[in-house]
């Protein structure tokens, strides 16, 4: 396990739970509640232990409910956490919040650190005083990011009257105004339109690249993933459930292809060796090859022993994936509470 | 690649958050028609009050102690102070705590190397010197029309700027902790109506506390509201002589120190508890 110092984030058995109130039912069920308060613990994050290296872009992805917002919000230093060790930049986030708050940027996606009535420029020139921002490298980086994001073209516009596209463009801007080393986004891209949200891919490979900043990204976005980050995490319930490259993600959890066959009559039962079958509707059916079979093998047997009258092979995407991954999480964690 | 150059700067104590002042300006100026309605809500408030006490005082030289002048210098000049926070009251603010909660962007609060309770400090005085500007202006209108009486020598019109200056401590101290409340409440709106409320009536912003019957006179001098109007107003009119100015002054700085500590230890918890609504 590497220091402290050595990469952007480190985190040992991170965990975080909440105390939830629980509420009463029936009869004065609000007057119960008021006199006979009980609460459950909620584990939202459970021992997660990762490490971030200095100018890396990694997607930290799960479903909702997941925890990835909670980590983020451990690892910017707003959530205390129950127990366990987080560093981000060498600091203890939430011991040290304002030296912290030099060192990263964050964005929560809908949610604007921009003045609402006022124009973004104004906001960015609030947010230069509050973070002390030298005027030359103020106008340096604004600089920079009007030449990717644009911004100047409606940077006079109060924040209320602009678009989605346009305030979450202003919002990643005003998140390295002051050049932080770490960069958290929550979510960033959620709702907008796919030519801004290649400027704002663009612009992040620009930040990673240019400036060698480290950028943790949070998405349901699979193309964003595999566009921009070669490494990702992937946590459900609180835990960390695989670390590595989206290469070995589909290599661990196979099916990156799928045989599609339409029979020319319903057939009752659909079996060929050596294969997974995804899904059967009589007339149409999909099988995944596992293991060594190749989808040309599946084609074979498939032509061989039924009636086809048409096949394909599709390559799985991300989004298939990654829904094939939690879905087998869970009926793991399924399988693993029926046992216990 | 390069490598970020993070400038010495950095290192330092941010000195700029001052500036932070403005926002409350800027926040105006964005609508510009609220310029024109805050002065034309003033004259009407003003006027109205005036009509009302000199018809109180149609049948009578003095009640409770004061004269139609006295009572009308009180009565306006609360008026006056009451719109000197009338921005600050965050409850529709949307960089103020209440939204800020409600809608979860208060995490960028504990996102900047200011502290949270920096950061309202200096958007509330941003908001406390705009509002005191207008009640500036309708006071020198006011003395200029002799609606109202000028402060008893040099001697009064210092007590009553030290007291002015404690009082609007207190109420912004006051209004600090309704407004951190939201960290436990999630929505304190009731809570800050309702508290808005009482400040105004138990300080002497509806009507001068000397007004008030025995009891409730004697619960608001007791309560740290009057602090905030009636104390700083009631060294004015002379309705407090001048020698009691320091025990007058000595408990409004019990009620400054207090309440600062009462925030301070309120600030700590809320650190403690932040909850992002929406993810």
């Amino acid at each position: 396990m590497s220091t402290a110092d050595d990469d952007a984030i480190v985190a040992r058995e991170l965990t975080k739970t909440f105390v939830v109130a629980r509420k009463h039912t029936g009869r004065f069920a609000g007057l119960r509640s008021l006199l006979d308060p009980v609460s459950d613990k909620v584990t939202v994050v459970d021992r997660l232990t990762m490490r971030v290296g200095r100018g890396e872009l990694v997607a930290l992805l799960g479903p909702n409910g997941a925890g990835k917002s909670t980590s983020i919000k451990m690892l910017t230093g707003i959530l205390t956490p129950t127990s366990g060790e987080v560093y981000v930049d060498g600091r203890v986030p939430h011991k040290d919040r304002t030296s912290n708050a030099r060192s990263i940027g964050a964005v929560f996606g809908q949610k604007t650190q921009l003045w609402w009535d006022l124009p973004a420029r104004q906001s960015f020139a609030l947010l230069r005083d509050i973070f002390d921002v030298p005027q030359a490298l103020y106008d340096r980086q604004i600089a920079d990011f009007d030449s990717i994001l644009q911004l100047s073209e409606f940077w006079h516009t109060p924040v209320r009257n602009l678009s989605l596209g346009q305030r979450v463009r202003c919002e990643m801007a005003a998140a390295m105004l002051h050049d932080p080393r770490i960069v958290f986004l929550d979510e960033p891209t959620i709702g907008m339109d796919v030519v801004v949200k290649e400027q704002t891919r663009e612009f992040l490979r620009a930040q990673v690249q240019e400036r060698g900043r480290t950028i943790v990204l949070t998405t349901h976005d699979m193309t964003e993933v595999a566009r921009l980050c070669e490494r990702v995490l992937l946590i459900n319930r609180g835990r960390l459930m695989f670390d590595g490259t989206l290469t070995q993600l589909k290599a661990e959890h196979g099916g990156t292809s799928h045989v599609n066959v339409t029979f020319a009559e319903p057939v009752n039962a659909v079996s060929v060796p050596g294969t997974r079958l995804v899904s059967h509707d009589g007339m149409r059916a999909v099988l995944a090859p596992e293991g060594a079979t190749t989808p040309e093998d599946v084609v074979r047997a498939l032509i061989s022993h039924y009636p086809v009258v048409n096949v394909g092979v599709e390559e799985t995407n991300l989004e298939d994936l990654m829904r094939d991954v939690y879905l087998a999480q869970l009926d793991a964690a399924s399988a693993a509470s029926h046992l216990a | 690649m390069t490598s970020i150059v993070i400038p010495d700067v950095a290192k330092r104590r941010p000195h700029r958050s001052w500036r932070l002042l403005r926002v409350g300006l800027l926040n105006e100026r964005a609508f510009r028609i609220r310029l024109v309605v805050a002065p034309m809500m003033l004259a009407v408030q003003l006027y109205l009050y005036d009509r009302l006490w000199a018809a109180v005082f149609h049948h009578t030289g003095k009640a409770a102690g004061l004269t139609l002048k006295q009572t009308l210098t009180y009565a306006l000049m609360a008026l006056l102070l009451g719109r000197v926070r009338w921005n600050a009251r965050t409850v529709n603010v949307r960089d103020g705590i209440p939204i800020s909660v409600r809608e979860g962007t208060i995490v960028y609060w504990f996102l900047r190397p200011i502290s949270p309770g920096r950061f309202y400090m200096w958007r509330q005085t941003g908001d406390v010197l705009y509002g005191g500007a207008w009640a500036l202006l309708g006071y020198v209108v006011l003395r200029a029309a002799d609606v109202i009486n000028p402060p008893h020598g040099f001697n009064g019109a210092v007590v009553f700027a030290i007291s002015l200056c404690l009082g609007q401590v207190v109420l912004y101290y006051l209004g600090q902790i309704v407004d951190i409340a939201m960290f436990w409440m999630l929505s304190n709106n009731g809570l800050a109506r309702m508290y808005y409320f009482v400040q105004d009536l138990l300080s002497g912003v509806f009507v001068p506390l000397p007004f008030m019957p025995p009891l409730m006179l004697a619960i608001a001098t007791w309560l740290p509201f009057s602090s905030g109007v009636n104390v700083p107003l009631s060294l004015y009119v002379g309705r407090t002589p001048l020698s009691r100015a320091p025990e007058q002054l000595g408990l409004q700085l019990f009620w400054c120190v207090a309440l600062a500590l009462v925030t301070r230890w309120l600030w700590q918890r809320a650190s403690n508890r932040v909850t992002v609504q929406g993810g």
